[in-house]
């Protein structure tokens, strides 16, 4: 009759064992006492965070109000860097005279936190002023990317802008702020008013 | 007048670079000013820092019509188009042609002053190469139908 020698066969087995479980148990520890609870419980669909009546300022060295960004209300969902805008307004101010340099308003939109991008849905507006107002440009689109690192945005929407009497439309367009070029995509369209 | 109607640009593609204050049309561009129609591949507009524009129409060719304010229809075509307000010279060239009423002139490079209104032509573009089969300014002049009352006077100043 075969007996099972391999039971005791070797305590150096028996330890191995003993040591790839006791890792295990370890890495598991580390893992769960990383874990928080209290996410656990929350649902993905249901915010985390939501404030209303936000307003964010960033101001130059010197103390001069640079950019104002204002959101009617905002949230952010668990686990999820993006934050949720809505009724957005935000304001570029020219750093030699102070005066409102460009306004850029949209229904919704969002900012993600880790990577600087950006997103604005509906109704984007966007107003660049000019002390002469035959010269103020306001353009109207929608679905627009940004990306704040970059200092580039794209929309594959339609674009209609005007300057005084001046109209531009086209269809898709992408604006490089380094660079400052503008490119409209397709369908260009210009009427130019003296 | 035309100069006092908006300028109309209609094309595929169109870039702005402001700070080279430079903007690039390309892809069927149509440019229409009043009755002035021109058809072209490819146009840049250009501003230099003392304000002065130009304009530059490529194509294959570009091509222009216009109703003159006689009612006289003038219309040309050439590869290439340039006008600047620094000198108010527009100048048509490669395989140049202008037909205004039923003149016509043919040359590798026609200049156009609109402050002076003097116009010229030139058989061969600016690197001395010429396009026209007889490397020489063509120009045909109609006899003036209404000679009788002698009022309409309409011809070319040849340089």
């Amino acid at each position: 009759m075969i007996r099972l020698r391999l039971k005791y066969q070797s305590s150096r087995l028996f330890n191995l064992l003993t040591v790839i479980i006791l890792a295990l148990l370890c890495i598991l520890l580390n893992y769960l006492t990383r874990i928080d609870f209290h996410r656990i419980e929350l649902p993905k669909d249901k915010p985390e965070f939501s404030s209303t009546g936000i307003e964010a300022n960033l101001y130059t060295k010197d103390g001069k109000l640079l950019y104002r960004a204002l959101a009617e209300s905002g949230l952010q969902y668990p686990d999820n860097s993006k934050v949720f805008l809505y009724n957005l307004n935000m304001l570029a101010f020219s750093e030699s005279t102070s005066l409102l340099q460009e306004r850029l308003t949209s229904n919704d939109g969002w900012i993600d936190t880790e990577n600087s991008l950006g997103y604005l849905g509906e109704s984007v507006a966007l107003t660049v002023n000019n002390i002469d107002p035959k010269y103020i440009i306001n353009a109207h689109t929608r679905h627009v990317h940004l990306d704040a690192k970059k200092q580039f945005i794209y929309s594959s929407e339609s674009i209609l802008a005007t300057r005084g009497k001046s109209v531009m439309t086209g269809n898709g367009f992408s604006v490089d702020y380094l660079k400052k070029i503008m490119t409209i995509e397709s369908n260009v369209k210009i009427v130019y008013v003296k | 007048t035309d100069a006092s109607k908006p300028v109309e640009i209609t094309a595929d593609h169109a870039t702005f670079d402001q700070k080279n204050m430079v903007s690039v049309f390309t892809g069927n561009v149509v440019i229409t000013q009043g009755t002035l129609v021109v058809h072209s591949e490819k146009g840049t507009a250009s501003q230099d820092k003392e304000g002065y524009q130009t304009i530059q129409l490529f194509g294959s060719p570009v091509t222009f019509s216009q109703l003159n304010d006689d009612g006289e229809k003038t219309e040309g075509q050439g590869n290439n188009f340039q006008y600047t307000t620094k000198t108010n010279l527009a100048v048509l060239s490669g395989r140049a042609r202008v037909k205004k009423g039923d003149n016509l002139v043919i040359g590798d490079k026609l200049t156009y002053n609109t402050q002076s209104q003097i116009f010229t032509a030139n058989s061969t573009d600016a690197n001395g190469v010429t396009t026209t089969k007889s490397g020489r300014v063509t120009v045909i002049l109609q006899p003036n139908q209404k000679a009788q009352d002698g009022n309409k006077q309409s011809g070319i100043n040849l340089q």
